[in-house]
């Protein structure tokens, strides 16, 4: 089990980098970056290891299954884990040229991000769960504060109100299940719930089910997702948009199939949460004047496809491969958008875009990762968004006519706000566009991303066949159960 | 039974509390009583009748079935630490708050709307 | 689905004919100088200048922004804390009892 160790790399960075970072402040960003790709080279390594035994589990200190912590990764997990350390190390390489001072206690708070995140992905027991989900909040609760000017804090005091009383619903629905079976281990559950007392356990997976999707932004409880991201620091922003949201969506569907194993009739209701969150994601970005918030409601929008895909799945089986592929392209799609509009807003110092006219104008490498970006997002051919898209419309077809006109109309509005955000930063006429001077650590991430966005969209069996493995591990939970309890 | 009876009904005061009250302090208690009550619970969960605390003293002597579950107990302590560093971080910020908006009454931040 | 691994007859075909209308732009493009006449918009005899045009963007989202009503939606995005949490909580409880229902 190698990419366990992602964990401790993190959180061992984060505890040495006060220490050494006090010092020298360039020390700081040193050790995150090397944390980073150690935790890259890590993941990829246990590639070969699901890929054979389909399932790579550790017992913590020897304990065997139900008495002690386990960490279990299938090839859902890894899909995931692969896709965090990737974006994490692109964070840190793009954070260089936005932390001027307070460095030390930046790259302490996201390497303790990291670890949060790293801890949910690799989580084999619902304790585990819940404490990892803990560290990921605080540490972006501090991080949304981090400009502390006066918008950042009042960001930072509501998602912590917010943020801590729907996690209280989850230790709630963790104690309802204790109650219930006993155990806390998950793959134990998933043998024991089987013919339970369908009552309580619907109500314990309710309230879990609040506090992920406050995380990940479905609709009834998306209110503050846009308010953070319009006033936390770009990388951080193109952080919680993409894996953070990726992660609720992760843990829901782990619980959801593999523990709870839901039966058919309650994939309606990710159905309305999903049209609900496209809809209103589409609509409110009309109406934004804000370049963050915009890009926020997009990625509200487009996580509401995801689930969409996921509840179509028990009338079309191929949507459940629909929704994984979308949810790897949106959070491609999503670091790109938020990095190109980054460095207009470092530049600037500020969202709005009326004052953002035309800044773009003279910059071409931005130009042309926003426009891929843009056209991703609305699902143009050539690029990921479309074959994801195509794949979600085609099975759409098959559950109802309503809904294939709900996401095509959504998309046709994707495309007019992402060309109106795209015209007004890029091709209005400003009085003096300034050509700001690009550093490689900027240059990369964006680059990077545009040829895997394009990549994805021409090589599309790629992505299809990365997600149909991770569907067959997703839905079957017999392997998950026999490798786990052995 | 009965300490579930209280503990449902320190729960709900903790959410009456934070949807209610005004003043981001008030929220913070009502925060801290609402996990207290789901503390309760669990702790209640985890108790066996005529049961002595999960420690072993004398291998020979004590039969197994006579401990209360030990796996609650190490829930509610990580829990209380998690609960004790948001309140700090919480206050932490509503200083900072007070001192940039003059007040701490929720009704009145709302510069961050649409 | 699709059985090959990453190679598909669609994706060779996307790449030859993305390259093919590439190097048709490459060979077609003239580097002759504009005249001024050229880059004027033409509009049936009248001269306009670009920046009296600028209006048709605006009134075309305040146009969609009013037949669909999104003014109304984001008043229910108010910034009040109180009330978003509140919604959160009648959220949960709708869903809790959905979820009863249906399990």
């Amino acid at each position: 089990m190698y990419s366990f160790l992602s964990i401790p790399i993190f959180l061992a960075a984060g505890f040495l980098i006060p220490f050494i970072g006090s010092s020298n402040a360039k020390n700081s960003r040193r050790i995150a970056l090397i944390a980073s790709f150690l935790a890259i080279v890590v993941s990829l390594f246990e590639i070969p290891s699901v890929l054979l035994n389909k399932i790579s589990v550790k017992y913590m200190s020897g304990w065997m299954a139900p008495y002690g912590i386990s960490v279990a990764v299938d090839a859902f997990s890894l899909v995931f884990i692969i896709l965090a350390s990737v974006i994490g190390f692109l964070v840190v390489l793009y954070s260089k040229k936005y932390i001027t001072s307070w460095s030390v206690e930046y790259y302490t708070l996201l390497m303790l991000l990291f670890t949060g995140v790293m801890g949910v992905l690799h989580a084999g027991d619902l304790f585990n769960l819940f404490v990892f989900f803990e560290i990921l909040s605080i540490a972006s609760y501090a991080l949304t504060a981090f400009h502390k000017n006066k918008k950042s804090l009042e960001g930072a005091i509501k998602y912590l109100i917010l943020g801590s009383f729907t996690a209280s619903f989850m230790l709630l629905g963790i104690a309802i299940i204790y109650g219930i079976a006993g155990t806390l281990n998950m793959a134990d559950l998933a043998g024991t719930l089987g013919a339970g007392l369908s009552t309580s356990t619907a109500i314990a997976f309710g309230l879990i089910f609040a506090a992920l999707a406050f995380k990940s932004a479905v609709v009834p409880f998306h209110y503050l997702k846009s308010d953070i991201l319009e006033v936390t620091i770009p990388p951080v922003g193109a952080f919680f948009a993409s894996i953070v949201s990726a992660t609720g969506i992760y843990a829901i569907m782990r619980l959801y199939f593999t523990v709870f194993n839901a039966g058919f009739l309650t994939h309606h209701i990710l159905i309305l949460l999903g049209v609900m969150s496209i809809i209103l994601g589409s609509l409110m970005a009309l109406k934004q004047k804000d370049i963050m918030r915009l890009l926020a409601y997009s990625a509200i929008a487009q996580v509401g496809f995801v689930v969409l895909a996921f509840g179509m799945g028990a009338f079309v089986s191929e949507s459940y491969i629909a929704g994984i592929y979308h949810l790897i392209n949106i959070v491609f799609i999503d670091a790109l958008l938020f990095f190109c509009a980054g460095v207009l807003v470092l530049k600037h110092k500020t969202t709005n875009m009326e004052h953002l006219q035309g800044v773009g104008t003279v910059n071409p490498v931005l130009s042309y990762g926003f426009l891929i970006g843009a056209l991703a997002n609305a699902g143009v051919p050539l690029t990921n968004g479309f074959a994801s898209k195509w794949l979600i419309y085609v099975a759409s077809i098959k559950v109802s006519p309503i809904l294939t006109i709900i996401t095509v109309v959504a998309s046709a509005i994707t495309l007019a706000y992402s060309l109106k955000a795209y015209s007004v930063l890029f091709l209005s006429n400003a009085k003096n566009p300034k050509t700001i001077k690009l550093d490689g650590t900027i240059i990369f991430p964006i680059v990077f991303l545009c040829i895997i966005c394009i990549a994805l969209g021409i090589f599309y069996t790629a992505g299809i066949s990365i997600s149909e493995i991770a569907t067959k591990a997703l839905l079957n939970n017999k392997p998950y159960i026999l490798g786990v309890l052995g | 039974m009965f300490v579930n009876y209280i503990a449902a009904l320190l729960i709900c005061i903790g959410i009456y509390t934070v949807l209610a009250k005004e003043n981001l302090l008030k929220k913070i208690i009502g925060f801290s009583i609402f996990s207290n009550g789901i503390h309760l619970l669990l702790i209640s969960i985890g108790y066996r009748v005529s049961g002595v605390a999960p420690i072993i003293t004398d291998i020979k002597t004590t039969g197994l079935s006579l401990f209360v579950d030990p796996l609650p107990q190490a829930f509610v302590l990580t829990s209380i630490v998690i609960d004790l560093s948001i309140t700090a971080l919480a206050v932490a910020i509503i200083i900072q708050v007070h001192k940039k908006y003059k007040t701490i009454s929720a009704k009145k931040l709302d510069n961050l709307r649409g | 689905m699709i059985n090959s691994m990453f190679f598909d007859t669609i994706s060779v075909s996307l790449i030859f004919f993305v390259l093919l209308v590439f190097f048709v732009y490459l060979a077609g493009k003239p580097k002759k100088a504009v005249t001024p006449g050229k880059t004027s918009i033409y509009a049936c005899g009248e001269n306009l200048n670009p920046e009296d045009l600028n209006m048709v963007q605006k009134s075309f989202y305040t146009t969609i922004i009013d037949a669909l009503r999104i003014n109304k939606l984001s008043e229910l995005h108010s910034g009040n804390l109180t009330e978003y949490l509140f919604l959160v909580a009648a959220g949960t409880f709708a869903i809790i009892i959905l979820l009863v229902l249906l399990w």
